[in-house]
């Protein structure tokens, strides 16, 4: 068993690079709030991978999961005396159980439709979340939100909240990998390669297409309530279109269907949009930019580079072996 | 009341129409969804402003230069963005994504250059209002009507009677026998792209002396015309006119008998009910895998 | 084993295929040969319930099978391969067959993300049995290449893999000989003699005459969609309506 992981061996110094990184940063307390946004993002994006870059399924919607996560936790938490932990995975859940409703009649549909009725769906929610004034106290937001507790644990402050992090991003990095390892896996990528074949293999597209609505959902719904604890603030603002986009825009850019994709476009477009607070407005500006940017010239990514380097160096390798 | 109800959905149903138009005539010339309607609206209403409004020149005319230019613009977008990605053999879903991330920059390119408030469209009849069976109408909502009719009978005349038009749809119907019969295929979809994005500009003139011409007006609207045509049946003009003014007596009735707060909300779930029973939409459009 | 009874599909008002009866006997292999357009591609569709018939019926083992799912008709033990390659492009060679094993294992999701003993060996237990067809179809060399950097061949050998992981009781073979030389058809042949020895029956469409008289046991003719010869292949190589079908064409090979 152990010999398993060692393969997991640059994941575990990555791990602790990431670790020490906080250590470094510990005393700026800015950098270590970045780095948290840029987990949630990750395991969001992450989720939006499962749907996207593994089943084929288009979301421009994810903002709507990542709304109810955060709003059913910040609700429960804030009106009932319940557990943090819990409130997250009653939205979490609740999250996964309104995908699999739409998934029945979305998995039907081709990808244009797909992202039509994604879009209908998340402007929907945001809608209920601006307007339902006495359960979601619209425009003006939730304020007071708990932090999370474990415990005699208390992650209050930006490092011990890092922390944690580390620990959850990490779980479900290996949860996502796990999944997409597997044979559920292997049928979500056969269903995005070539859903006739996948059929004739035995593989029941329509119950797995539902299945990475549900994993997606819970993966970015998690992630939602994990924002409401950290910022102890949610509003409708942040749950807009542009955030769907931004998701989606992270995961292209960083590159769909693999492990890092998400991670490096999470930390890059979070970076990027961080500097450029200073221009405000011109955020979805840089956001619109690169997503054409990513469409136009690196369709597979960033990762995509990896890939042609990887490509490369079997070239050059093979080439001074023929030399000899 | 009711008369205003009557007229405000015909209005509001038709400048969905002329965006739905534009969302089904793409589909069916050339199979790919567009999700830049809204913003070429805005871009048409901005550029109406500007020509009317700011230079001062007459309304015809500045009718006329903004329909040029949105036209022109349209088959640009066709030739270097669409016909590109294509080339490259980008599949149907990075298309739809192209043309998203074309209108975030399109929405913030007109904020660099007019800015991010609400600007009002001088009026084209002066103040006074039309007084039907004791009813008053603002002349502008009429106008509106009346062109967006006759945009949808010219365009009904000129894809059904006319040479080009009919070799547009020949093209669309199948690319390679069009082809081989010495159509301009690839120019009969540059212009499907131009006739598209012409009526979304119009559709903006015609909207900007109601609702004011802000950089935001285009993705309600645009959201709202794609669900017209879906609602109508994608890839259908006859539906998507049909669809869209059912669309526009929902949402005008909602909002003047029920409560307009959730006005959106209806046309949105209204959407996803349709797209949920009946996806092909009215008049059957191919919708599965 | 197969038994298709009055079976007749109309697209709009095109018949495709025109109240074919045929019955498939165990083990055998069976041909199924006509000029082009003749419904051949569209029967296979059928049986493998790509498309449910207009009328008519087709029997598994004595069980109704129209009008099931695709993914239903292969867990009961119906796998097919594809007239245009159908592969898992991005995957390599190996994980298109272990596709194929899907409806012979059962891991779910819970299990995949716990990572539990019986997950862990069954995937053990794929990877070497899909490594064994591998072995089979002599592609164990290439396991671990992308299926799209095969050569054309040899991606036709993959899927056949892919399908016999599976381990379906019939084998539906959509033109598995297009494109291939003479060479790549000898080897052919001995692999489907060598699935046959397996005891799986297989339906085979092709239009290489030499192959498919010199392989099958029992071969049915359509045209027009319809079945207008059925027999060993010796009499159907003289049989006039067939040789006029054709017009002369592959039917002296």
């Amino acid at each position: 068993m152990l010999q398993d992981y060692k393969k997991y061996l640059p994941n575990i110094i990555i791990l602790f690079l990431v670790g020490m990184l906080g250590v470094a940063f510990g005393g700026s307390q800015y950098l270590i709030l970045l780095l948290c946004i840029i987990g949630i993002y990750i395991i969001a994006v992450s989720g939006l991978d499962i749907l996207f870059g593994y089943s084929g399924q288009i979301s421009l919607g994810h903002a709507a999961f990542f709304a109810i996560g955060a709003y059913t936790s910040a609700i429960f938490t804030t009106k009932f005396p319940i557990p943090v932990w819990i409130g997250m995975l009653l939205g979490a859940t609740l999250a996964t159980m309104i995908a699999i409703m739409i998934a029945f009649p979305a998995a039907k549909l081709v990808h244009h439709f797909l992202a039509l009725l994604t879009i209908s769906f998340g402007q929907l929610v945001f809608i209920f979340v601006s307007k339902a004034d006495n359960i979601t106290n619209g425009m003006s937001g939730i304020i007071g939100i708990p932090p999370i507790k474990l415990g005699p644990l208390v992650f209050d402050t930006n490092l011990s909240f890092f922390a944690l992090m580390l620990v959850l991003v990490t779980v479900f990095l290996v949860i996502k990998q796990r999944i997409v390892n597997s044979r559920v896996g292997r049928a979500l990528i056969a269903i995005r390669e070539n859903p006739h074949a996948a059929s004739g293999m035995g593989i029941n597209v329509r119950y797995y297409k539902i299945m990475a609505f549900a994993i997606s959902a819970f993966f970015t719904g998690f992630s939602g309530a994990l924002y409401a604890h950290f910022i102890c603030f949610i509003s409708p603002e942040s749950f807009m279109y542009s955030q769907s986009v931004l998701f989606l825009t992270m995961l292209l850019f960083g590159g769909t269907g693999n492990l890092y994709g998400p991670i490096i476009g999470s930390a890059v477009l979070t970076i990027i949009s961080e500097s450029l607070q200073s221009v405000g407005n011109y955020q979805m500006l840089v956001y619109g930019f690169f997503l054409m940017a990513v469409i136009l010239f690196l369709p597979k990514g960033l990762y995509g580079i990896v890939d042609i380097l990887k490509a490369y160096m079997r070239k050059m390798v093979k080439k001074s072996a023929e030399v000899k | 009341m009711l008369i205003q109800l009557i007229i405000g959905s015909l209005m509001i149903g038709s400048v969905y129409g002329l965006l739905a138009l534009g969302y089904s005539l793409i589909y069916k010339a050339s199979g790919q969804m567009t999700f830049v309607q809204g913003e070429l609206l805005m871009l048409g209403a901005f550029l109406g402003l500007t020509f009317y409004g700011i230079m001062g020149l007459p309304f015809l005319v500045a009718l006329l230069l903004t329909v040029v230019i949105m036209f022109i613009f349209g088959m640009l977008i066709e030739k270097f963005l669409i016909r590109i990605l294509l080339k490259r053999g980008a599949t149907g879903i990075y298309i739809v994504l192209a043309t998203i991330g074309l209108s975030i920059l399109l929405q913030n390119a007109a904020m660099l250059i007019w800015g991010s408030r609400v600007f009002q469209f001088p009026s084209i009849f002066g103040k006074s209002l039309i007084n039907i069976g004791g009813i008053n109408i603002v002349p502008e909502s009429l106008l509106a009507l009346g062109v967006s009719l006759l945009c949808m009978v010219a365009l009904h005349i000129f894809m059904s009677k006319t040479k080009f038009g009919t070799s547009m749809r020949a093209a669309a119907q199948d690319p390679m026998a069009a082809s081989s019969l010495g159509i301009n295929v690839p120019f009969t979809t540059a212009v499907t792209w131009g006739l598209s994005s012409a009526l979304a500009g119009i559709a903006g003139i015609m909207i900007g002396p109601m609702y004011g011409v802000s950089i935001t007006m285009g993705s309600m609207v645009g959201l709202k015309g794609f669900a017209g045509s879906v609602i109508g049946g994608y890839g259908d003009m006859y539906g998507a006119i049909v669809g869209s003014t059912l669309l526009g007596f929902i949402e005008t009735f909602v909002a003047g008998y029920i409560s307009s707060v959730f006005k959106d909300f209806i046309s949105f779930f209204v959407l996803i009910v349709i797209m949920i029973f009946m996806p092909t939409g009215l008049f059957k459009s191919k919708v599965y895998d | 084993m197969l038994k298709l009874n009055n079976v007749t599909i109309k697209f709009g008002g095109l018949i495709a295929v025109n109240d074919v009866s045929l019955e498939v006997k165990e083990k055998c292999i069976y041909g199924l040969i006509g000029p082009n357009g003749a419904g051949k591609t569209t029967l296979f569709n059928i049986i493998s319930g790509v498309y449910k018939p207009t009328s008519g019926e087709v029997l598994f083992k004595e069980k109704k099978i129209s009008g099931l799912q695709p993914f239903q008709i292969n867990q009961l033990g119906i796998a097919r391969t594809y007239q245009n390659i159908n592969l898992f492009k991005s995957m390599t060679v190996l994980e298109n067959v272990m596709v194929g094993r899907h409806s012979k294992s059962n891991s779910g999701l819970i299990s995949s993300i716990l990572g539990i003993k019986s997950q862990r060996v069954e995937e053990k237990q794929i990877v070497e049995k899909c490594q064994e067809i591998l072995d089979f179809m002599n592609l164990s060399d290439k396991a671990d290449y992308l299926s799209r950097n095969l050569s054309y061949g040899e991606q036709r050998r993959l899927e056949i893999s892919r399908a016999l992981a599976c381990e379906p009781q019939i084998l539906l073979l959509d033109e598995p000989a297009a494109g291939m030389n003479s060479k790549e058809k000898e080897d052919l042949k001995d692999i489907i003699r060598k699935i046959s020895d397996k005891g799986i029956t297989i339906i085979i469409v092709e239009h290489d005459m030499k192959l498919v008289m010199g392989i099958t046991d029992a071969i049915s003719v359509l045209n027009y969609g319809k079945q207008i010869a059925f027999g060993e292949p010796k009499y159907i190589q003289n049989h006039p309506q067939v040789i006029e079908a054709y017009l002369g064409g592959s039917s002296n090979g």
